[in-house]
């Protein structure tokens, strides 16, 4: 009985580490690189994602539930908004990477993320997704993909309580992948949040934390340009 | 001069002067608020601290019991909150440790004085005590706080104007920000190392400074932080906080002279001019370049005049213009539109 419990519980461990990757650490972007004639450039965005609300710490069902019904008023204002000011970004990208020289094509379809194969045995700092239909599709050598994963609002909660206010919140990731073998010239992990001035709570337009949101948009673009911006 | 023949001369002057007055428009008379200190705080550092979040297990026997556990746990959430809001604004006060002897006689009436001859709008006057303002004049009612960022390199005031048309007895509110330009940068280089001296220089043809990149800045230079903040408390402090008086009256009639001109032309009329579009502008907090979503009311050499998603009025300064050929109106005379309220 005993040695049962304890395996079914070796058996679970294994299994959540088995499931846990590891975390890409950020890859800077050599110094030379553009001189360096890294080849032809396919610039992309991935689909942009709905601007959503997020509670992090509400963890159970029913503290999930607590939370969106807490936070209604804020959800529905958070759906008016939309990310277009995130568009110019492709082309901004595009520009900077001309400016140093390089041969740039821009991918004017949002990428699909999920239709991506996972690459099995990806190593560290290594692209995770197998990018390779775009090398023959576009006849690119090395893709700048930016992925954003949440926009929004989030605000922290324990369980059923929130622990902090409403913050707006922009995650993601910008690789630059080198398309013969996915080895990653640059990664960099996006993740800008801030607080509204002022109040947050303030029904139903939320000035401030609207105003916070078009704040990480436009830092989570400078986070992205900067490597590439001509020193 | 006869004395009989005077009499008749100072009513001929008199009347001139009324008539003057009168060609010129409406007066404005502003109100010294009864308080007498003006207020100050430290401002906080941006973007707010991050609450973590996290699991939470309720030690509960039944329902009752349970719900208690969330309300004991919500409660000391907020309570801890609350303690930490009082600690980061103490602590941000700490700031104006400093400034706080040279301040004592800086009064709401010296300030008002101080900023009244800088009105872009003519004929304002300060309102006797317990007076009430000429038939055909506007009442301004100012409440003014003022901030001093961490750094000492910006001040900024926030202040609620309160306006009274001739003739009626409704006020019109409006919510005014104004932040100083950052401080010329000799005052600033003078202190700092050669490293930071150089990107100084080439600031004006660099890309605009992120936080990100002041953040950088100030880790490559150390100290450069530190003493960039006393080279600007030495600024402010200086010959009694001279310069320091001196901004805060500019700063307050510029204020004034925004909150007048943005005005809707009757009570009922929406404050916003609705064909100006919402965009984000980015504007100078000290070095540090930030972001508002506003629309633009007004424009000059280095500054803009926003109006928020609150519908508050804010005066920043931007990036200076390189166009040199045309005409643009430097620090705070921004052309705010017409010169005399609208009636």
């Amino acid at each position: 009985m005993l040695l049962r419990s304890a395996s079914a519980v070796l058996a679970c461990v294994i299994l959540l580490a088995g499931c846990a990757g590891p975390v890409q650490t950020p890859v800077s972007l050599s110094a030379g690189y553009a001189a360096a004639k890294p080849g032809r450039v396919g610039v992309a965005v991935s689909e942009l994602p709905k601007p959503d609300t997020y509670f992090p710490g509400a963890g159970c069902l029913l503290c999930m539930a607590t939370a969106s019904a807490a936070n209604s008023s804020l959800t529905s204002h958070v759906r008016t908004l939309n990310a277009d000011e995130l568009k110019p970004l492709k082309q901004d990208l595009a520009k900077l990477l001309r400016d140093q020289g390089l041969d740039v094509v821009v991918l004017e379809e949002p990428l699909k993320m999920d239709a991506f194969p996972a690459r099995s045995g990806a190593a560290p700092n290594q692209a995770r997704q197998d990018f390779s239909a775009l090398r023959d599709k576009h006849r690119i050598d090395r893709l700048l993909v930016v992925h954003f994963s949440e926009l929004g609002f989030t605000r922290p909660y324990s369980a059923y309580i929130a622990t902090g206010d409403a913050r707006a919140t922009l995650q993601g990731s910008g690789s630059l992948v080198n398309l013969a073998n996915h080895n990653l010239d640059w990664y960099e992990p996006i993740s800008v949040s801030r607080a509204a001035e002022g109040k947050w709570d303030e029904p139903p337009k939320y000035p401030g934390l609207s105003n916070a949101y078009f704040q990480v948009i436009e830092l989570g673009m400078d986070a992205v340009k900067k490597p590439f911006q001509k020193k | 001069m006869r004395a009989g023949a005077a009499k008749p001369i100072a009513l001929i002057a008199l009347a001139w002067c009324l008539t003057g007055a009168s060609a010129a428009g409406p007066g404005i008379a502003v109100r010294v608020p009864a308080a007498t200190e003006l207020p100050w705080r430290g401002l906080m550092a941006a973007g707010g601290s991050d609450a973590r979040g996290g699991g939470m297990m309720y030690p509960a026997p039944n329902l009752a019991g349970f719900l208690v556990a969330i309300l004991a746990h919500g409660l000391v959430v907020e309570g801890s909150r609350n303690a930490e809001r009082t600690q980061q604004e103490k602590a941000a006060d700490r700031v104006l440790e400093p400034y706080r002897p040279l301040l004592a006689g800086w009064t709401q009436r010296a300030l008002l004085e101080a900023a009244l001859p800088q009105l872009q709008q003519p004929g304002a006057r300060l309102l006797a005590e317990g007076s009430e303002p000429a038939a055909d004049e506007w009442l301004v009612e100012m409440v003014p706080g003022f901030a001093i960022a961490q750094d000492h390199g910006t001040l900024v005031l926030d202040g609620l104007v309160r306006v009274q048309r001739p003739g009626e007895t409704a006020k019109t509110e409006t919510v005014v920000r104004v932040l100083s330009a950052p401080l010329p940068t000799p005052a600033v280089a003078k202190a700092e190392p050669p490293v930071a001296t150089a990107s100084a220089a080439d600031a004006a043809n660099a890309a605009p400074v992120t936080p990100v990149a002041a953040a950088a800045s100030a880790a490559l230079t150390g100290s450069a932080p530190t003493t960039q903040a006393s080279v600007a408390q030495q600024h402010w402090s200086a010959d009694n906080a001279k310069a320091l008086k001196v901004e805060t009256a500019a700063m307050l009639a510029h204020a004034i002279d925004a909150a007048l001109t943005q005005l809707p032309r009757t009570a009922s009329t929406p404050a916003a001019p609705a064909e100006v579009p919402f965009r984000t502008h980015r504007y100078l907090m000290g070095d540090v370049e930030t972001m508002e979503r506003g629309q633009l009311l007004a424009r000059g050499c280095d500054r803009v005049l926003l109006r928020t998603l609150r519908g508050n009025l804010l005066s920043a300064a931007v990036q200076p213009s390189r166009d040199k050929a045309s005409a643009c109106a430097p620090g705070y005379r921004l052309d705010l539109g017409s010169a005399r309220p609208a009636t």
